[in-house]
């Protein structure tokens, strides 16, 4: 037992564990009236119905789609303009001061002027989470293009590298880890973007359920969205760390 | 010292003897509330016994939510709303009627957008229909016209659009059709905009309650005064507004801030054959699952 409760999983499953009888305990109990508070138990219920029916996989599908994609979108276009403003000193003065201004912008805000230019369509869904994403890859782009180690500049000027191979051999490995930290950021940004669009533009999604069951009355079905949501939170970030350690393996080997 | 004691007495209780019942009454911006704005603005409602406070709600689905808190006494709904309250759990009675869509007068329906190829409703299929919101009442009822018309729901692309952007988005192609009241309804069509595909409503039933008033019933029990000196302002109201058409129109045009040229007709009576109406609806969409008993709801 003792060797167990080392285990920093087994502190987690009870810790999630405690959470979910309290959740229980306060549902019974009452507090909030069991019109507006499900227990986790109907909720539960309700998801399993959801599923056994198949009603939730278009929705799922849809919003994984959409964050997805709005997400590789925001990452592609975070390196590309990462790397070129991280290598220009120049290019940061001319275009720090106009990234400050659009990056504070909130996506609802967003929405409008993409639904003008876009539609109502799918891609002016992933424009809004792409835009709303990029700002920790780019950022994060940014400072590790800035930042590689000038002794590995050095080197690269030696050998005589081209631009391409410099970009490839030296500055991106060495910018990865930051770049890789701020994509895990951008797609917890992209997952609460798709949602939002959805929400408000009126797009099939978990979003949409969440709202429609709000608006129904419908508070296990608004709960399972929720849970839905969390889960899927939870499942993306475990594999983006899975994939960091997989890119990073070099970095370990290096530092050791 | 007796003396004073009597006439402090008195100074207190008279007034508190001769307080009307209070009731904040929560409304939406729509032409189907003028008979309310008449009532506050004419003195009905001080006339018959209640002190009414008008508040504006921004959405619809808000108003439930607002009047089971207690923040309202009374708001506005309809069929549908009360129908997912009662599913739900939640304790919410018509007590009035507001307002009904007939056939002869359609207020709302189905405007298609100028330059697209309509002929039958089959032509809907693969379209994208704009609503003034999902899973409300004028919604339900077009999905049950599309229904009738043998579309299946998953063959129609169903997007929010709220009453102000239906004109611009349907100008701008960014959606095919739109369902639509008064009065955005006659501008789309009167300027060119869209042409009629169908007034729905009247094709599925020629007389629907539209809107009605719910309160919670336990609110309701306890203050029945309340409730029939509201149901009487609101009919003296529609009574007025029939012989006053003009005025009606600039009241209703400074409460809600939009001018409506049409008006629909107004009900003060809510019948249990309305609600059961729109529960034969919902259970036919499969927008209801489970049971609800109709005879409960409507508060006598």
């Amino acid at each position: 037992m003792k060797r167990l409760a080392r285990l920093p999983a087994f502190g987690a499953v009870l810790f999630a564990a405690g959470l979910l009888l309290l959740w229980q305990g306060l549902a019974d109990r009452q507090f909030i009236s069991p019109v507006f508070f499900p227990s986790p138990s109907r909720t539960l219920a309700e998801l399993t119905r959801q599923i056994a029916s198949g009603q939730l996989w278009k929705p799922l599908e849809a919003t994984a789609a959409r964050m997805f994609f709005g997400w590789a979108l925001a990452s592609l276009a975070g390196v590309v303009l990462g790397a070129a403003i991280g290598f220009s000193r120049r290019a940061r003065d001319f275009l720090e001061p106009s990234l400050e201004f659009m990056r504070p912008l909130p996506a609802s805000a967003v929405i409008p002027v993409a639904i003008l230019f876009l539609g109502l369509s799918n891609a002016m869904t992933v424009a809004v989470v792409a835009f709303g994403a990029v700002w920790p890859v780019l950022l994060a782009a940014v400072h590790g293009f800035a930042s590689v180690e000038p002794q590995l500049m050095e080197v690269s000027a030696a050998l005589r590298l081209s631009r391409k191979d410099l970009f490839l051999k030296i500055a991106a490995p060495s910018a990865l880890p930051d770049i890789l930290a701020g994509a895990r950021v951008s797609l917890a940004i992209a997952l609460i973007l798709a949602v939002v669009t959805e929400m408000q533009a009126s797009q099939i999604g978990l979003g949409q359920n969440i709202l429609l069951a709000q608006r129904s009355f419908r508070s296990p079905e608004l709960y399972a969205g929720v849970v839905t949501l969390g889960v899927m939170g939870f499942a993306i970030n475990h594999a983006i760390v899975v994939l960091e350690r997989r890119l990073l393996r070099w970095r370990g080997a290096h530092e050791q | 010292m007796n003396r004073i004691a009597v006439v402090l007495l008195l100074a207190v209780a008279l007034p508190a003897a001769a307080q009307q019942p209070k009731a904040n009454i929560g409304y939406i911006g729509a032409a189907d509330f003028t008979p309310l704005f008449v009532a506050k603005d004419k003195g009905f409602f001080e006339k018959r016994g209640l002190d009414a406070t008008l508040t504006r709600i921004q959405i619809a689905p808000n108003v439930g939510p607002a009047i089971i808190s207690g923040d309202l006494q009374i708001g506005m709904g309809t069929g549908p709303n009360l129908l997912h309250a009662a599913e739900g759990g939640l304790p919410l009675v018509a007590i009035a009627g507001a307002s009904r869509m007939k056939k002869n007068n359609p207020i709302a329906g189905l405007i298609g957008r100028t330059g697209f190829a309509y002929k039958t409703p089959a032509d809907l299929r693969g379209k994208k229909i704009g609503s003034p919101g999902l899973n409300t009442m004028l919604t339900e009822l077009c999905e049950k016209w599309l229904h009738d018309n043998r579309i299946p729901r998953d063959q129609v692309t169903l997007v929010e659009v709220i009453f102000p952007q239906q004109h611009d988005m349907l100008k701008g192609g960014n959606i095919d059709a739109v369902i639509t009241i008064e009065p955005f309804r006659s501008r789309m069509l009167n300027d060119g905009t869209g042409f009629k595909i169908a007034d729905y409503v009247g094709e599925i039933n020629p007389d629907v309650l539209a809107v009605l008033w719910m309160a919670r019933r336990d609110w309701a029990a306890a203050n029945p005064q309340a409730v029939k000196a509201f149901r009487e302002a609101y009919a003296d109201a529609i009574e007025w507004g029939a012989k006053n058409p003009e005025e009606s129109k600039k009241i209703l045009a400074k409460y809600v801030g939009f001018a409506s040229p049409v008006l629909p007709d107004y009900g003060v009576e809510v019948k249990l054959s309305d609600l059961e109406f729109f529960e034969k609806v919902e259970r036919e969409l499969g927008k209801l699952r489970g049971p609800v008993d109709v005879s409960k709801l409507v508060w006598k």
